[in-house]
């Protein structure tokens, strides 16, 4: 992991100014911020740890908890939530089983909720791995959850 | 210097120095929470509210403004009480009352002020996150134990990653400095706790009379930053005037 970090900050410098660049790529990377990594970050950009968890804590784009390998999210911005939003976000803790905010047992899925996308003409939105998908309807949560299992299932076999 | 108005009288003031700073060594009284001449005026609990009128392209113009980081400008003219700047302030403090009902000092403030009914939700909490502990820890003590946490209602004081503190020094500081006194310091024998940071500290007692000095963290801290004597170091404050001024008679200054 430290080598992974190092790398990161190589990309941008370890200018305080470039924390919140490095802490993205390392979300990406490991699709949480896990403590080590940013122990890491401290020591090497010299930033104090308390600085990096006001930073880590104040996006609710980061994730100081370890997230499932598929992350859902639904936006709840007024125009989806009048749409239909909260339903969505029903049909989903009910299919994994998971409260939004949660992860799966089995560390697949993280159901998140966000207060708006920017796409509000198409909501209500859901986004999946980075897909959006749009004018979303309950009955159609499970068809998306199937097809990552199915996608999943498919890299397994092969 | 350059001449400012304060309630109708001229008072003479550093250009550039802090309005409520001012306004205070003058004898005029502004109440405040989050103010510590120690560290950068950060304006958080907007209690320091006053009316500034000054001049700005040919036009003079009033603005109510927190005086805490407010800079003393040539020809200013400011109004510490007025039915407005009160009724500003009873505003603030019917947030300040529900955020921190425990607080005495909001509690007396609120009181003056004649704000009973609680406008908003109620917190059990003391702090008003105005940041002062965080800003006393980092630029006078050169710590950084602590930091803000979260954002919006969510929005906290405290160590990283909320587990013990690898930083706090326990030189208590931050309790020191804290508006509404809600950082409790518990000294026992030989220990010190900082229960809101979970930080526990082992205590130095002075070499000669026993009293507790500091932190054994605290004095490795001094030790990298004061240049003192390794022997009083690490004796209490009485002792060490005691030893300096030993030393002075000995050397015959006395």
């Amino acid at each position: 992991m430290q080598r992974t970090v190092d790398k990161i900050i190589d990309r941008y410098g370890a200018e305080e100014a470039e924390l919140l660049a490095v802490l993205m790529d390392i979300q990406a990377e490991y699709n949480y911020l896990p403590r080590p990594a940013l122990e890491r970050v401290s020591e090497v950009m010299g930033v104090s740890r308390s600085r990096i968890n006001y930073m880590a804590t104040f996006f609710s784009a980061f994730s100081l908890e370890e997230r499932g390998k598929h992350i859902c999210t639904v936006c709840m911005g007024t125009a989806c939530h009048v749409r239909g939003a909260p339903m969505l976000v029903e049909e989903f803790e009910r299919i994994l089983e998971v409260k939004a905010g949660g992860t799966t047992e089995d560390m697949q899925f993280t159901l998140e909720t966000v207060n708006c996308v920017g796409a509000c003409a198409l909501g209500p939105l859901v986004i999946v791995d980075g897909e959006y998908h749009g004018n979303q309807k309950s009955a159609q949560v499970s068809r998306l959850v199937k097809k990552v299992r199915k996608a999943d299932a498919k890299e397994g076999a092969a | 210097m350059i001449d400012i108005v304060i309630d109708g009288k001229t008072i003479q003031a550093e250009q550039g120095a802090s309005l409520l700073q001012t306004a205070l060594d003058n004898g005029i009284d502004i109440p405040h929470l989050c103010y510590h001449p120690a560290v950068e005026a950060y304006g958080a609990c907007r209690l320091c509210l006053v009316e500034v009128t000054a001049e700005s392209h040919g036009r003079k113009k009033t603005k109510l403004t927190t005086s805490c980081n407010y800079p003393v400008l040539p020809g200013i003219e400011v109004v510490t009480d007025s039915e407005n700047i009160r009724e500003n302030r009873k505003g603030v403090l019917e947030l300040l009352i529900a955020r921190a009902p425990k607080a005495k000092r909001v509690r007396e403030l609120a009181a003056e002020y004649g704000v009973d009914a609680q406008a908003y939700p109620v917190s059990g909490e003391e702090c008003i996150l105005c940041g002062l502990c965080i800003q006393v820890c980092k630029d006078v003590m050169g710590v950084e134990a602590l930091g803000f946490i979260g954002r919006g209602d969510k929005k906290d004081v405290g160590t990283p990653f909320d587990d013990l503190s690898k930083e706090c020094i326990g030189c208590a500081s931050c309790a020191s400095v804290c508006p509404t006194q809600c950082i409790e310091v518990i000294d026992t024998a030989d220990t010190r706790e900082l229960p809101r940071w979970r930080a526990i500290h082992k205590l130095v007692r002075c070499r000669i009379c026993g009293k507790a000095v500091a932190t054994e963290k605290h004095l490795a801290h001094l030790k990298k930053t004061v240049n003192m004597d390794e022997d009083v170091r690490s004796v209490c404050p009485t002792c060490r005037r005691e030893f300096y001024a030993k030393q002075a008679m000995a050397e015959g200054h006395m």
